[in-house]
Formats: C-alpha cells, structure tokens, sequence
C-alpha cells in the first residue's frame, strides 16, 4: 500500500522546542498530509480560537453554576424535656360517708345483729395513674364519736373486691384493718393507665358498745411511684 | 499702512491667539459591569421546643397524661424564610428518639403542624398535625421569592401512662428550605 503523495513527503524545515522536540504545530503540520505553508496559518487560527472557545467555556463553566445551582439553608429544633414520676389517685364511687346511717326498724337492727354493717363491693373506685411503677396505701386517722365514746379504729375493714392491674399486698383482697401509718394494698412494677380499684368497706357493730350518734373517721389513699 | 492690510494683521493676530489656547479634552470610557446573583435562601428559627416535655408534679405533668398529649403554643416555633426563587420548605427527623434506660419512643409520637396563614401553598396536609420521618417532607412552596416570610409551627408529643416512663427526652427537627428552578 503506498504512502498518500503530497506536500507531506517534502515538509517545510521543521522547527525545535529547547529540549530538541519537533515542535507541536510543525509536528501537526508535518503529520497532516494535505498542510503546508499555506495551511499552518489556518491551523494556528484554528487553534487560537480553540482556546478562545475554552477560556469562554471555563468562565461559564465558573459562572454558570453560581447562578443556576439550587441553594438551601437549614435549622434544626429539639423537642424534648425532662418528664418527672408522676402519678395521680381518683377517689368516685357513692362513697361510705353515710354507711353508719342505719334506719329504724329495718337495716340498723339488722346490722347490729350481724356484727357489721358494709357497703357495696365498688362504694370507693379508686382510679389511678403513674408513669412507672407505683404502690398503693391507705391508713386512717381516728373516730369521731358520741360523746365520750371511743371507737376501735379496728373496727373498720376494707378490701379490694376487683381484679386490678397489680399485685394485691398484706391480703387486701380480703377484709383487712388499716393503721395511723401507709399499709401497701396494692403495686405494680410499671405504669398504668385508669386502672380502677373496687374497695369495700366493712365497720363493725356492737348493741352494747356503739352508742346512737354521728360516727366518722377518714381514709387516706396514697399512690406512689417507687423505685 | 492700509486699513485693509491692518484689519488683515489683527484677523491673523486673533486667528494665532485661538490656535494658542489648548482645546479642551474630553475622553468617556465605560466599564462593563456584570452581577452574577445566585440563588439565595436564608431560613431563621426562634422558639424553644426542648423543654416541652419538663412538666410540673401535680400538675400539668398529669393533664397532659390525661389528656394523651401535650402541645406547645400554636407559635412557639417561628420560621422566618428568606428566598429570591422558587421554594419549598421541607421538614425531617434528624434522628430518633433519645429516651431514658432502654425505652424506645415511636418517633411517630411526635406531630408537626403550621397554624398560621404563611405565603406559600401547604404541601401534604401539614396545616393538620403530621408525623415525620428521616427523608424530608415538604410542609409549604411557593413559585416566587419572599421575604421575612413567617411560618408558625406547633408541636405536638403523644404521651402514654404506661410506655412514657419519667426521664430525659429529646429528638430533632431539620427544617430545610431550598431554593430552586420555578
């Protein structure tokens, strides 16, 4: 196969960068068969505006970016807080303020000779809440009586007659007698929600030591959270 | 000498004394002045959400159990927008729960909501409480620029007498806005 002819095989001198090199537009020109003398110039015009393109090209390159980019900024904001044992005791229910109001001829006699006299089996709903674990307490203060008369505060009973969530302390879940000091009735190794604890409450009766007469005495529940 | 020739000597006179005086310059250039303006987003926060959940014993603590829930004020977080394009304003978590021992809080316990009128359209309900999640869910956009443009956020934690044990909690909220192509 032989070599395209042209002014190629007869080049122009050619001309040599300091470390000897043929210089690189007589390198093209040489290696292009066609150019000469006539075309260097249109190869360095072309060239000339080959940079011209890419200086044009690098400034927009730069600008470009700065102007079309999408831009965002960012705040953050912490929620949160320090939340405390909290717990809380909700006493409802018809209560037993007047369970010693016994009528004539009919339920006081029958009371008496009973040795008691009780209410319903939910009179007290206690309803509680806590955000971990939590007891339940209860004591009483001392009787209010006629006269001089002194009630045993051992006369009065209480015991929880549901199944509440926890675990029933000192057998609440029969009758038991409450003291002037916290007797734990009932816990739990975690929080609740509205758990509801149905109390009775028992005061016994005697002909011959209850004399007529207003009667009170008051119970105290406390709910706490425990370690 | 002849009027003529005397009038001719004082037009040359004047004539040499005006070619004396040097002309006045006057040269104009201009400088080619071009303003590149990028895009621009500045978002501001004020308010404080860190303590919403440090409550009062015998108090507040208990309502808000109760009530299954405690919120902040309806502007107790104020974002203030700032954007010379098109915008979206976007809201995520930017990390899970920090709970007390090993309790985990749902990250869903935690609601967003926009109580005021803001410029901008709502994006995915948010003028109602919404959950969040890591990925960014756009709460407001608009087409055009603003300014100082306020935008109120309430919070809102559910609470659970039984899962929500006492202790230190926190978790945050990245707000972003992004400017962009209309």
């Amino acid at each position: 196969m032989s070599r395209p002819r042209g002014r190629a095989t007869s080049p122009p001198a050619p001309r040599f960068d300091d470390r000897g090199r043929v210089a690189t537009l007589d390198r093209m020109v040489a290696f292009v068969p066609t150019a000469g003398r006539n075309n260097r110039h249109t190869l360095e015009g072309l060239m000339k505006s080959v940079r011209f393109a890419l200086v044009i090209l690098g400034a927009a390159v730069i600008c470009l970016p700065a102007w079309a980019a999408d831009e965002f900024d960012e705040a953050t904001s912490s929620v949160g807080g320090t939340i405390p044992e909290l717990c809380q005791i909700v006493v409802s229910g018809v209560g037993c303020a007047s369970l010693l109001t016994l009528t004539q001829d009919g339920s006081g006699e029958v009371s008496y000779d009973q040795g008691y006299v009780e209410s319903a089996a939910d009179a007290i709903i206690l309803t509680l809440d806590a955000n971990k674990q939590w007891q339940l307490s209860g004591k009483i203060d001392t009787w209010t009586c006629p006269g001089t008369y002194n009630k045993d505060e051992d006369d009065l009973l209480i015991q929880i007659t549901n199944t509440p969530t926890g675990t029933i302390q000192n057998s609440f879940d029969s009758y038991q007698t409450l003291g002037a000091v916290n007797t734990t009735m009932l816990s739990h190794t975690a929080g609740v929600s509205d758990n509801a604890v149905d109390v009775q409450v028992r005061v016994l009766l005697d002909w011959t030591q209850d004399i007529p007469g207003a009667y009170s005495i008051t119970i105290t529940w406390t709910m706490e959270t425990t370690t | 000498m002849d009027r003529r020739w005397k009038r001719a000597v004082w037009v040359a006179v004047a004539v040499g004394a005006a070619a004396a005086v040097p002309a006045r310059a006057t040269e104009l250039e201009t400088t080619p002045t071009q303003l590149v303006v990028p895009r621009l987003a500045v978002l501001s926060i004020t308010g404080d959400v860190s303590q919403l959940l440090t409550f009062t014993q015998d108090g507040a603590g208990e309502s808000a159990y109760d009530a299954g829930a405690v919120e902040s004020a309806a502007d107790q977080t104020v974002l203030t927008l700032n954007a010379n394009d098109a915008w979206d304003l976007s809201a995520r978590l930017a990390g899970n729960w920090t709970c007390p021992g090993s309790y985990n809080k749902p990250e869903t316990d935690l609601y967003i909501r926009i109580t005021n009128t803001p410029t901008g359209t709502i994006q995915n309900g948010a003028d109602a409480y919404i959950t969040l999640t890591s990925t960014d869910t756009m709460v407001l956009s608009h087409d055009t620029g603003v300014t100082d443009n306020e935008v109120e956020v309430q919070t809102r934690i559910r609470l659970d007498w039984v899962q929500d044990i006492p202790g230190s909690y926190s978790i945050p909220i990245t707000y972003t806005l992004t400017v962009h192509v209309p």
